[in-house]
């Protein structure tokens, strides 16, 4: 038997075994093995109908997966309700945008802060200090953390009036709120301009670096997808075809027939 | 004509109290309609309960209580009976979409009324009388709390929680907030408003029978909260104390039989034409020379003054369907 | 024997139920709205019989009838026309507010046309009854659930061996692609709108003649419907007539056992239920929310 060179074993961020999913009798995704590393940022890149927000979906929890486990730190989660696979620390952002429209910037922060709040109802009725204390507080972060994606300036602005880049910036602002160790992002750069996207690709690995946190995206635009990610699955028709760094992704046959189709 | 005016005053002043009860019902269905994002046909149903469980208390005092602790404990009895149905009712049928749900409230309320008609004790149809216990000024003072009650949760991490739930379910789940959990707490503050309704209106009314909450009652709070604007607190309270009012004008001049014609009228012409309501999003704070002053939140208000920008910080609104 | 009685009773309500509930579910089926105004359609039919045939001496009860299906069936349209709509594109809130409008404006403005008070409707049903072992079966009875399934086969052909149906079905399944194809989506609806309203229109004569006429004669047998269309799984027409025959079974069980007044308690006591075990009722589907 080998030794592991690690004296002490870490389980990784994110691992899926065998995930499947079956809507009636259609296989949407089969047998999906995906790891994600501590700090890593990993693509999920295929064509459309490919099964990747399927995967999303079975992560976070919107679906309950037909097949396979999913384990976050090695704990399962599969089948776990959305909600409280975000308290463990799973965050994402989504295709079409889904913002809390008609609040201000500054409440859509402020609401993914709810967990870091312990004052109850009657607290919040007589507003005593600790109503006070921690409201000021969550009001502090918020605004820190919307200083960051420069989006302070547009705090009490309403969410759905940002014009869409702010807005796909905000939904990652708001996953980041609730403090992640993991990250979905469901094509952050759909809709883009090149300029944008190239600050998107900054801001995705400043991300990564200042709250230390693992990636995993799904996006069609390759110079990103191939600028910051680490690794890259590829998915076609619910299945992995293909696996490895950009530079493998970029050469291999299999990924070339699936985008372009038989040449 | 004369005799209208002259009329006018005595009438005002006496249904002030009533105002002070639709106020507080419309705060309720707000909390539910507004806030939540949810759809309740069925807040008459609530108001009966608590009407009638705080009218149990005051005229039978089934455990000898000393005459001024009967309408406090009837008002306990009806607030937590009331909340107690908004769970049973939240548990039962939260997981339907919006007409169902609606349908659900209607059933109901329609059950709680039917059951009333059948109870003897309470007076079956003939319902049955109670004594005076609170003044109109009392009932005000409640109308004061309720206003804060409603606020102050609009305002509060569960009020974001909530907010955020109605903007976007899947959302609001991905960011960790159990849905469940905090529909229901709304379902049980709002049922929970309607029971404290209740208990005014048992305790200052003379007379309690099933037929005052009928459907038509609970269209009667419904055209008010969407009049008002879901989800506003300003529009709510101005639309449920003119729409209370309307009805008296109307009967002074004889006009009483358009009362529940003019409410579709007012239901329809709003959701037609105004969907968000007479003023539209707009708050009493948001008004220019209170807003310097003025802001129930006030991290938002110390927020605006540090960026120093003087545009509308536009209270959330409920412009969604579910 | 007493059990039979009350099923058989019971078979004839849910017979006009199932009417009534077909309304319902087709309406819901093609444009998702609960139309909190259909059993005010009955009672538009209703006063309409019952005005032709005190009117005009002679009529044959066939042509009032006729008269009322028309009748239920243009004002559902105009009511479609006018308060749904505009909203078609809003969220659904809005247009079952409008349709609870919509009722409750109807309901009074009957009340100051034709006054609060219950009126005889001038023709009625055969009397006398016959006898099966002890079980007594009315003529009208027997004339009522024979009607109504007659009506229900006519329905059954329109929607499936018609053009127009097979349009109606287009649309229900989705309604850009059936514009697409082609289809008039705004008369699908109107006529739609129109043919169940007609059959609440038919409902609301025969329940004229077995009671009584008034604004708010719609509002029980309404609810009852609407109870037995989410009970049958809103959308399918053969639920719709189970749901309606079950329902009006349910409701005569009740008031023999127990007593009438707790009838509408217990059907939406099987409604809440049904809601909160299997929303979908008994022949319904369950849709997926797309993320």
């Amino acid at each position: 038997m080998e030794k592991s060179p690690l004296p002490t074993f870490q389980p990784l961020p994110l691992v899926t075994h065998k995930l499947g999913m079956t809507f009636g009798g259609l296989k949407a995704v089969q047998d999906i093995n995906l790891k994600v590393g501590k700090n890593e940022i990993v693509g999920l890149i295929g064509p459309n109908g490919a099964g990747k927000t399927t995967c999303f979906n079975m992560i976070t929890g919107v679906y309950t997966p037909s097949h396979g486990r999913i384990d976050f730190f090695g704990k399962s989660i599969g089948g776990q309700k959305p909600a409280a696979i975000n308290r463990q620390g799973i965050a994402r952002t989504f295709q079409n945008i889904r913002l809390f429209k008609q609040l201000s910037v500054f409440d859509n922060v402020r609401a993914a802060m709810h967990s870091q709040i312990t004052y109850g109802l009657f607290s919040a009725l007589i507003r005593n200090a600790a109503y006070r204390h921690q409201e000021s507080m969550v009001a502090e972060r918020s605004i820190k953390l919307l200083d960051m994606f420069d989006l302070k300036t547009r705090a009490t602005e309403i969410a759905g009036s940002l014009p869409y880049g702010e807005q796909r910036k905000l939904e990652i602002v708001r996953a980041l709120a609730t403090s992640p160790k993991l990250l979905l992002l469901d094509e952050p750069a759909a809709g883009m301009n090149p300029q944008e996207t190239a600050l998107l690709t900054q801001l995705i690995r400043r991300i990564k670096n200042e709250f230390d946190l693992s990636i995993l995206l799904i996006e069609h635009d390759m110079s990103l997808v191939m600028k910051i990610c680490e690794r890259i699955y590829v998915l076609d028709y619910g299945k992995e075809i293909a696996h490895g760094t950009p530079h493998e992704i970029q050469t291999n046959k299999e990924v070339i027939k699936a985008y372009l189709g038989e040449a | 004509m004369l005799d209208f005016f002259l009329a006018l005053g005595p009438t005002l002043s006496n249904t002030m109290w009533l105002v002070g009860i639709y106020i507080i019902l419309a705060l309720g269905l707000n909390l539910i309609n507004g806030m939540g994002g949810m759809f309740s046909i069925g807040h008459a149903g609530f108001w009966a309960l608590g009407a009638y469980a705080a009218g149990l208390c005051i005229t039978k005092n089934p455990l000898g209580l000393p005459d001024f602790a009967l309408f406090p404990s009837g008002l306990i009895l009806a607030v937590v009976v009331t909340a107690l149905a908004g769970w049973a009712l939240a548990k039962a049928c939260l997981g339907l979409s919006g007409d169902y749900l609606a349908i659900a409230t209607l059933g109901f309320s329609i059950i709680i009324v039917s059951l009333l008609y059948n109870f003897d004790y309470v007076g079956a149809a003939t319902g049955m009388s109670a004594p005076t216990m609170v003044t109109s000024l009392g009932i005000w003072g409640f109308v004061v709390l309720s206003l804060l009650f409603y606020g102050r949760i609009q305002f509060s991490n569960r009020g974001r929680m909530i907010l955020a739930l109605r903007e976007d379910e899947i959302a609001a789940q991905s960011i960790g907030i159990d849905a469940t959990k905090s529909k229901t707490l709304v379902f049980i503050l709002g049922a929970a408003l309607a029971g404290v309704a209740g208990a005014l209106y048992a305790g200052s009314a003379n007379y309690l029978n099933p037929a005052g909450f009928e459907f038509h009652q609970s269209i009667k709070i419904l055209t008010m909260v969407v009049l008002g604007g879901l989800g506003t607190l300003t529009g709510v309270t101005l639309a449920a104390a003119g729409l209370t009012l309307l009805p008296e004008l109307l009967r002074l001049l004889n006009f009483k039989e358009y009362e529940m014609l003019v409410f579709a009228l007012v239901l329809l012409v709003m959701v037609l034409g105004r969907p968000q309501g007479i003023f539209g999003p707009k708050e009493l704070w948001d008004l220019r020379f209170i807003r310097k002053h003025w802001h129930p939140d006030r991290n938002y208000k110390a927020l605006v003054q540090s960026q120093g920008i003087s545009q509308n910080p536009t209270p959330p609104q409920n412009h969604k369907g579910v | 024997m007493q059990l039979i009685q009350f099923l058989v009773n019971g078979l004839s309500v849910g017979a006009m139920y199932a009417l009534i509930a077909l309304g319902y579910t087709m309406v819901y089926g093609i444009v998702q709205l609960i139309n909190f105004a259909h059993g005010e359609f009955l009672m538009v039919g209703s006063f309409v019989g019952a005005l032709t045939v005190s009117h005009i001496t002679g009529v044959p009860i066939v042509v009032a009838l006729c008269l009322a299906m028309v009748a239920a069936g243009l004002v559902a349209v105009l009511c479609e026309f006018i308060a749904y709509r505009p909203l078609r594109n809003q969220p659904r809130i809005y247009v079952l507010t409008a349709a609870i409008a919509v009722s409750v404006f109807l309901q009074n403005l009957a009340r100051l046309i034709f006054g609060a008070s219950a009126q005889n409707f001038a023709a009625s049903l055969p009397m006398g009854a016959f006898e099966i072992g002890e079980v007594f079966i009315d003529y009208a009875q027997l004339m009522i659930f024979v009607f109504c399934f007659v009506m229900m086969g006519i329905l059954w052909v329109i929607v499936h061996k018609t053009k127009l149906g097979q349009a109606m079905r287009a649309t229900s399944q989705d309604m850009n692609a059936a514009r697409l194809m082609g289809i008039n989506v705004n008369f699908i609806i109107s006529f739609t709108f129109f043919i169940g309203a007609s059959l609440a229109g038919a409902v609301g004569v025969l329940y004229g003649m077995m009671y009584s006429v008034d604004p708010l004669m719609g509002v029980k047998p309404g609810l009852a419907a609407f109870v037995a269309a989410v009970l049958g799984g809103i959308g399918s027409l053969p639920g719709a007539m189970i749901g309606g025959l079950l329902i009006g079974v349910i409701e005569n069980l009740v008031a023999g056992y127990i007593s009438s007044t707790y009838q509408s308690a217990v059907t939406f006591l099987v409604l809440i239920v049904v809601l909160s075990f299997k929303p979908s009722g008994l022949l319904g589907r369950m849709t997926v929310v797309k993320v």
